[in-house]
């Protein structure tokens, strides 16, 4: 055979294959009781495809439009499957079951008005179509618009079945929306009464029991509603609406501990199969009460079922849980489970990739993120992770371009912005920063800590008032998060507002938002920052013994030792915690602590070494060590500040200790030690002026001018402002050559730090 | 590459595929259409639709739609390059007013042909008349099929708009990918059109043989709304409502795109259109419903025929208006004013639609045409009722309103020396000024033609979904 004739061959073959498939798009083998059939096997999307054909081969075909609208509806397309089933209401055979669905459809959707017309055809047609109208009804009543109609169908119902309870439902519903509360509450009676003669089963029972119940609630009648709830859960322990309505009446009553019980009986009571979502409700309670290993076991149990959507969902709520706790290793694993068996269904949600990512990232695995940008398609979401990795490795100026890229496709994503500005900060650009903060703030007050940070920059930079001003204003809006009210209330005690500084431990301590103990640790820090430790033993006095054994204790008991609170009262008050709680590393710590106060070094290195057996990262007990190793070992000292810092998430108690720490390495001589110890410093706090200068003085002495030392002593007069700070300044300019520079800044005789 | 084949092997190969295609159309097409259809035509072909009996109706209508923010309308963004492209094939109206810069208002006048002061349509709680011809109602009566597709609260059926719609419904919001932004700060919205566009295709599929008119009410423009494909333009609200006019751009391409896939484009009138514009600013002010300059009524108007017009670029550029819509398609599709319309404010446009594709000078009369725009500005406030109000010729426009302490200023805009329309040359012009005053005095003045309309109660739900669209109603401000 020519090569010709393989070619003519070949092509042949190719055709007669393309027309047998051809031939099969328009198979015979496409039916509707095939469709029907694919549809009761639960072949949602093999049906679809095939009825789509058919609609498209025979439009007149009425029950094939049933069967492809009632197949949409199935797949959740809402928006298309209306059409099929409108077209299939006009053949008389179909007109009842596609209205119905129809109407369903538009009800399901919030369309309450679209149903309208589909039932009344219906009931044109079987006027006493129950089912028809007793959808009306409800449909009537929905839209809040057509109640007197809504009320006419429920009589019509009436007439035809005089043993229905259902429409009760929708009477009363009905007449509560019309603001007929006495008429609701007479059909309710009557319903009451029904119920009693009839014993009736079912859905309108548990619905009548929670309705009365709420009656009484709306009247004040707090006791009778009580009992009414107690009485409806004996009997309908799981039923949906008469358990939410419980909990919400028992949380609105401060019964917190019957909620739980509520719902643990409800679980129990509950067919697994169902899914409720109840198992969630009840975890993130127990969490809050402290119970975290049942909570935790809650939520297991509850993913441990074969359906991937319901466990995925389980798994999600069980990574929040984790992450909440701070245990970000295991919030990433669930969150990695919960992707996997979400993905089983085809269902995708690039969200959850974004929030996997970002938990990888907080629990230090950047490999993962990586891998997880590389597997997403959307540029926005690949650009923002890779953005949170460069920032991770330090490479700040391909975060800010790759940040840059995702405002870019996404302008009004926060968290770029907001990653942005402390890569910014990072870089000492502390004025785009804060522009950046200011920008994530437009968008999303709640998202992120972007106030806390403007607010700690302004503090660090000299400026409580502005700081002050910023976190009030904020939280007129968006209430603060427990470091905002913290830094706040420290704010109020600085600025000498000495009834702010009540109302505002009371408020904040009030709302939940951070225990009293951390609340007034913050307080005293104020007071002591412009020496008024008078103040704080006064206030010492009114503080209740449970405020220390409460969480913060130690933290408050260490401020108050810095404060020169009377020793003597704060050893009886460790003594006496460490006798129930001595397992407790904060507290073993504020131990050493006193004992190094009150120059006991070796008693308070055991203590330290205790505090650290019990937890290897407490960071006071860390620091503590540290500063008793400065003179004998002061690499270790510096290596010790480092872990503390490590832990510290920035607070500016901690901060200030390394500096001083890395103040008295130097002094000590230790100078490599201290310079290390000031640029790890630097890394982590940016706006760290001590440290900051330090290491400025250092590079330039050893004739270090580069943009780098120039940077750093920028950073030092902007956050430690002073004569000293800004004749480094002047003479880092001068060193580069930069005269113009050099001379207003060693003029600069402006060097007071706002006051109060 | 043929030159590498026996010629008669290759024709033997080419017949059969030619059977192939014909076998896979006949099933998959049973009524024997080929696709991607749209042939030429003519200013003949446009008079000639009047007599065609097989014309859909297509009515898109961009809320919140500012014809200078168009790249049809010479914007420097190309914010919708496919628009741009259709309108260079149809008939685009170069100086466009809407009649308000509020939905309820702006759409009652689109619908009816009068101005609102005539419609009465001008309160937060006033319905459409029954007695106004609404076009779903002329059109069902010269059998169309007439389906309404909306996402604005403001033309729900409760205020009269679903007049003559065989089905007017709000479609099921969906999911909204994770990736669309709706970023307009004043909303709080669920779906996108593209749930519009996946119902009217639906619709398409199952009922397109018959003859039908179809409503799409667009609101992504209005919600700001935009994905990572058309987050091109920047990040503040400016820009990504451009960002979202080029959405809106890809989605009615969607839309379009399967219309002509079906076949439909020879056969379909496609008319876009849109109740009002979008502040960002200009003066001081943002969004809509405030006032009645330019940036918030001038607005696209652009007709696609079911043929395309290569002879040249057809624009009319003598002032026309959102009243004028209705009239021009009734004559282009040969049906007869509807009763109560003889009087109508507005006007039929086929003359100057036909001397603009012939490319003559349009008819004289119309080059004074004047557009009146207005605006209750108590629309939300009973005890506020004070109007705003423009006149706007093809060259100038006068504007009278409310100040924020209640006093009225009015301000004259030269349109071509001063396209921004931020110099007011009142005091320079006062005799037209006056001239214009007195006619604008005298339309914000006249009585509704059916009468005081019915006012329909809202309860706190309707509200509340009114509110979600960023609007302040009564009780908002302690009034």
């Amino acid at each position: 055979m020519s090569v010709h004739r393989r070619r003519w061959f070949a092509r042949v073959l190719l055709a007669v294959m393309l027309l047998s498939l051809g031939l099969a798009a328009c198979s015979e083998s496409d039916s509707a009781d095939k469709a029907s059939q694919l549809l009761q096997n639960d072949q949602v999307d093999e049906a679809l495809v095939m009825l789509g054909r058919l609609v498209e081969r025979d439009a007149e075909d009425m029950k094939v439009q049933f069967l492809y609208g009632a197949a949409l509806m199935r797949a959740g397309q809402y928006v298309a499957c209306e059409w099929p089933l409108r077209k299939a209401m006009r053949d008389p055979d179909w007109m009842e079951p596609a209205g119905l669905l129809v109407a369903t459809v538009a009800i399901r959707t919030g369309n309450y008005q679209s149903s309208f017309a589909p039932l009344g055809t219906i009931l044109e047609a079987i006027p006493d179509h129950v089912g028809a109208l007793q959808l009306r009804a409800a449909a009537y009543v929905a839209s809040k618009t057509h109640i007197e109609e809504a009320l006419e169908d429920v009589r019509r119902i009436r007439e035809i079945d005089p043993s229905d309870t259902q429409s009760y439902r929708h009477e009363v519903l009905a007449l509560l929306a019309d603001g007929r509360g006495d008429e609701a509450r007479s059909v309710l009676e009557e319903l009451g009464d029904r119920i009693g003669e009839e014993r009736l089963e079912g859905e309108v029972d548990p619905w009548f029991c929670t309705t009365m119940a709420l009656f009484a609630f709306e009247d004040g009648e707090i006791e009778a509603a009580e009992e009414r709830f107690e009485s409806c859960l004996k009997y309908h322990p799981a039923n949906w609406n008469t358990v939410n309505s419980a909990l919400q009446f028992f949380d609105d009553q401060g019964q917190k501990e019957r909620s739980v019980a509520i719902l643990e009986r409800a679980i129990a009571e509950t067919d697994p199969r169902v899914v409720t979502g109840w198992e969630s409700n009840l975890a993130f309670r127990l969490a809050a009460s402290g119970r975290t290993e049942d909570a935790i076991e809650t939520l297991r149990e509850a993913a441990n079922v074969p359906d991937d959507l319901t466990a995925a969902a389980f798994l999600g709520d069980l990574a929040t849980l984790y992450d909440q706790q701070g245990r970000t290793q295991e919030a990433l694993d669930s969150w990695e489970e919960s992707t996997r068996r979400s993905k089983n269904t085809g269902y995708q949600n690039p969200l959850q990739d974004l929030a996997i990512a970002d938990l990888a990232i907080r629990a230090g695995r950047l490999e993962r993120a990586s891998e997880i940008a590389d597997s997403l398609t959307l540029p926005a979401y690949q650009e923002l992770i890779r953005g949170r990795v460069a920032q991770e490795q330090g490479r700040h100026e391909e975060a800010l371009e790759r940040y840059a890229e995702t405002a870019r496709l996404w302008p009004d994503n926060e968290l770029a912005r907001y990653h942005a500005a402390r890569s910014a900060e990072a870089l000492g650009e502390f004025d785009r920063a804060i522009e950046l903060y200011r920008h994530t703030m437009r968008i999303s007050r709640a998202t992120t800590n972007a106030a806390n940070r403007i607010a700690m920059l302004r503090v660090a930079e000299g400026h409580p008032l502005s700081a002050y001003d910023l976190l009030l204003v904020h939280r007129g809006r968006t209430p603060l998060d427990e470091q905002g009210e913290l830094l706040l209330i420290e704010l109020i005690a600085q600025l000498q507002q000495p009834d702010a500084l009540r109302l505002g431990i009371d408020g904040a301590s009030g709302r939940g938002v951070a225990p009293a103990a951390r609340l007034l640790a913050r307080a005293f820090r104020g007071l002591r920052a412009r020496g008024d430790t008078a103040r704080v033993i006064e206030m010492m006095g009114s503080v209740r013994r449970e405020v220390y054994r409460g969480r913060g204790g130690p933290e408050l008991l260490a401020e108050l030792i810095r404060s020169e609170a009377p020793p003597e009262q704060i050893e009886t008050i460790v003594e006496s915690l460490l006798e129930s709680r001595s397992e407790s590393a904060p507290l073993v710590a504020v131990h050493g602590f006193l004992l190094e106060t009150q120059g006991s070094v070796e008693a308070a290195r055991e203590r330290y070494q205790a505090a650290l057996r019990l937890d290897g990262q407490q960071p006071d007990a860390l620091l503590g060590l540290a500063r008793l190793e400065v003179t004998r070992e002061p690499q270790e000292a510096a290596r010790l500040a480092e872990r503390a810092l490590a832990v510290s998430n920035q607070d500016a108690a901690y901060i200030s200790q390394v500096a001083e720490l890395g103040a008295m390495l130097d002094a000590e001589g230790a100078h490599a030690a201290a310079l290390d110890l000031f640029a790890t410093l630097v890394e982590r706090v940016p706006y760290n002026g001590a440290a900051a200068e330090a290491l400025a003085r250092e590079r330039l002495a050893r004739g270090d001018r580069s943009a780098r030392t120039l940077d750093l002593a920028r950073r030092a007069a902007r956050f430690s402002k002073s004569r000293e700070t800004l004749k480094l300044l002047s003479e880092v300019h001068s060193a580069q050559g930069d005269k113009d520079a050099a001379e207003p800044l060693s003029k600069d005789r402006d060097v007071t730090q706002e006051g109060a | 590459m043929i030159g590498m084949f026996d010629t008669s092997i290759s024709r033997a190969f080419a017949a059969l595929m030619l059977v192939l295609v014909m076998l896979s159309v006949s099933c998959q097409d049973v009524g024997g259409d080929s696709p991607h259809l749209w042939p030429e035509g003519t200013a003949a072909d446009i008079e000639a639709l009047s007599t065609r009996d097989d014309v859909n109706v297509l009515f898109i209508l961009v809320d919140t739609l500012r014809a200078d923010r168009m790249s049809a309308y010479g914007y420097e963004r190309d914010t919708s390059p496919m628009l741009a492209n259709l309108a260079r094939l149809g008939m685009r109206f170069d100086r466009h007013l809407a009649q308000s810069s509020w939905t309820k208002a702006s759409m009652a006048s689109l619908w009816t042909g009068y101005i609102p002061p005539r419609t009465g349509v001008v309160e937060y709680d006033d319905v459409v008349p029954d007695a106004a011809p609404m076009p779903a109602e002329v059109l069902a009566a010269n059998g169309f099929r007439t389906i309404g597709l909306y996402r604005n609260g403001w033309v729900e059926p409760r205020f009269g708009f679903a007049q003559g719609f065989e089905v007017y419904t709000k479609p099921a919001g969906t999911l909204v990918d994770p990736a669309v932004v709706q970023s307009n700060p004043t909303l709080q919205h669920s779906g996108t059109d593209e749930d519009l566009v996946k119902s009217a295709l639906a619709f398409l599929q199952v009922d397109r043989a018959e003859r039908w008119f179809l409503y799409l009410h667009f609101m992504d423009v209005h919600e700001y709304t935009y994905d990572e494909q058309s987050a091109v333009f920047g990040g503040s609200y400016s820009d990504m409502y451009d960002n979202s006019i080029l959405r809106t751009d890809t989605t009615i391409d969607q839309l379009l795109g399967a219309m002509m896939d079906m076949g439909l484009f020879k056969n379909t009138l496609i008319v876009l259109a849109s109740d009002h514009g979008e502040a960002f600013r200009e003066r001081g002010i943002e969004g809509h419903a405030r006032f009645v300059f330019k940036e918030t009524t001038e607005v696209p108007f652009i007709v696609l025929f079911p043929f395309r017009l290569t002879e040249r670029e057809a624009v009319v550029r003598s002032r026309t208006r959102n009243v004028d819509i209705w009239p021009t398609i009734y004559g282009l599709l040969g049906i007869d004013l509807p009763a109560g319309l003889g009087d109508a404010d507005g006007v039929s446009l086929v003359p100057e639609i036909l001397a603009a594709v012939r490319g003559e000078s349009p008819p004289l009369e119309v080059l004074d045409r004047q557009g009146f725009a207005h605006l209750m500005h108590g629309w939300g406030r009973p005890d506020a009722m004070e109007s705003t109000y423009a006149l706007a010729s093809r060259e100038l426009r006068f504007v009278s309103y409310l100040g924020a302490g209640g006093e009225r200023f009015e301000r004259l805009f030269d349109i071509s020396a001063d396209p921004a329309e931020l110099r007011s040359v009142a005091t320079e012009r006062p005799e037209l000024a006056e001239e214009m005053r007195k006619r604008a005095d005298a339309l914000a003045e006249i009585d509704p033609v059916w009468g005081k309309p019915q006012e329909v109660e809202l309860r706190e739900l309707e509200l509340r979904q009114l509110r979600a669209l960023g609007y302040v109603l009564p009780g908002d401000d302690g009034r």
